[in-house]
């Protein structure tokens, strides 16, 4: 029947008896190399003429409990062997000395998730956190006399403008625009943040705009107003731009900040 | 330069400044060592907190800074000169791991954190406490991450060798950088954690 002989370093018997002594842990499997085992095999199935269905069923199995037992050996179970689990899937063809070799090579781009489970079971990081949880509470309670340049920052809220004409001055745009016509067609994904960048860009090349010009394109819509809106608000918040109104009831103009953003306390 | 005059002078410049001044600025001004500057600033301190003065002289990002004091937070807050948002748990844990690991790829953020780091590395870089500091000399040039002085500011630490330290293990690991073992702390960097724990307790 199967009775293929097999010979490694320590062990010689069957192919079947060797793929038995290594599940049962009495073979270090990281130690045979498949391949060399799986070679003899071959060689001797095909020596013996008649190869029955048995013979190579029998093989098969074999073969297949000691690849089996050879990649649960290369898996990791310790974060330093967390490169084995590429070596035991190619290892049907490569021997022993080649796994060797790739483990080498993965472990310096895993080197970084092998860090990550260090990292994660000290928790190391978790009080670290805290800390700084406790210093971003505490430090929250200090104004620090600081970085902002002369006419920045504490100018919010906006010079002589109120949230309220803002509001006013929108509400006269949108007058002017019909309402939004709902159609199949699902609206274009409006980013508040684009508006933001649109209107920044815009600043700089004419320095300062007028209320009505930020809504002036071609095809403008009611959500897109409202966009923009949103956009001028958040600009506002972050000190990128501030907004000024010289006679009351005169146009809204927009400026932006001087010495730009602010990330002060 | 007569001692008084040199702590007047000292006075001012920590207030004037737009940024954290170090000893070693206002030494070369002044012509004077900066241990006797340090000197003249804790005497100063100790006369703000004698007087129970409104104001404190803190050490932060590598110099001194003038600032309120904790316990007038609340009267400060509403006159409207902006307060800032406490950071949110995955900004606070992301700025850590940035702080602790700098330079750092955001790939290897998101590897260490197992979630996309896009919107709170944002957040942190338009608060100023991250910034990029260069590109990774790996395929795709990854730009690299670093804290920024105001980071320092922000959580009220004299360098990054103030940050909490970490245990002894994780700073042997591969990869890890940091030098807790080696981390000493100046006696000028006495922020403790709360800012409270000086000054306006005595008084």
């Amino acid at each position: 029947m199967n009775v293929i002989p097999v010979r490694v370093e320590g062990f010689s018997g069957t192919l079947e008896e060797l793929a038995r002594a290594i599940e049962r842990g009495e073979i270090d499997a990281r130690t045979v190399s498949v391949h060399e085992v799986i070679r003899a095999c071959f060689e001797e199935l095909e020596r013996s003429e008649g190869t029955g269905l048995d013979a190579v069923g029998g093989f098969l199995v074999a073969a297949s409990t000691l690849v089996a037992a050879k990649s649960r050996a290369l898996l990791p179970s310790e974060p330093e062997e967390a490169d084995g689990a590429a070596g035991g899937s190619d290892d049907c063809g490569g021997s022993a000395e080649d796994d060797g070799n790739s483990a080498d090579d993965s472990r310096e781009s895993d080197g970084n998730s092998a860090l990550i489970a260090h990292l994660m079971k000290y928790r190391i990081f978790k009080e670290a956190v805290e800390e700084l949880a406790r210093r971003d509470e505490a430090w929250r309670l200090v104004y620090l006399r600081d970085t902002l340049p002369p006419g920045t920052g504490a100018a919010l809220p906006p010079e002589g403008v109120g949230l309220s004409d803002l509001i006013q001055a929108l509400r006269r745009v949108l007058e002017g625009i019909p309402e939004d016509e709902f159609t199949a067609v699902p609206a274009d994904d409006l980013s508040i943040e684009e508006k933001m960048d649109v209107i920044l860009t815009r600043l700089r090349q004419k320095g300062k705009l007028v209320f009505g010009e930020l809504f002036d394109g071609p095809t403008v819509t009611r959500s897109e107003v409202i966009a923009v809106f949103l956009a001028l608000l958040e600009l506002i918040r972050l000190a990128k731009a501030v907004v000024r109104q010289d006679a009351h009831f005169g146009e809204i103009l927009i400026l932006p900040a001087v010495g730009g953003a602010d990330h002060g306390v | 330069m007569e001692y008084e005059e040199a702590k007047a002078v000292i006075e001012a410049m920590v207030f004037a400044s737009p940024r954290p001044v170090t000893s070693q600025e206002m030494g070369a001004i002044l012509g004077i060592d900066p241990r006797t500057v340090n000197a003249i600033v804790d005497d100063l301190r100790q006369e703000y907190d004698r007087n129970r003065r409104g104001m404190q002289i803190v050490f932060v990002a590598g110099g001194y800074q003038m600032a309120t004091r904790p316990a007038h937070a609340a009267y400060i807050a509403k006159l409207n000169v902006g307060t800032r948002q406490a950071l949110s748990r995955p900004a606070l844990e992301t700025v850590a791991m940035i702080a602790y690991k700098q330079p750092i790829t955001k790939a290897e953020l998101e590897t260490i954190r197992g979630v996309r780091v896009d919107g709170v590395l944002t957040t942190l870089i338009e608060r100023g406490l991250v910034r990029p500091v260069g590109r990774k000399k790996a395929p795709g040039r990854p730009v690299l991450y670093g804290t920024t002085p105001e980071f320092l500011r922000w959580f009220g630490l004299a360098s990054l060798d103030d940050l909490p330290p970490i245990e002894g293990d994780a700073a042997t690991l591969p990869g890890f950088s940091l030098r807790s073992e080696s981390r000493r702390r100046s006696p000028r960097a006495g922020n403790g954690v709360s800012p409270a724990t000086r000054g306006s307790a005595r008084g």
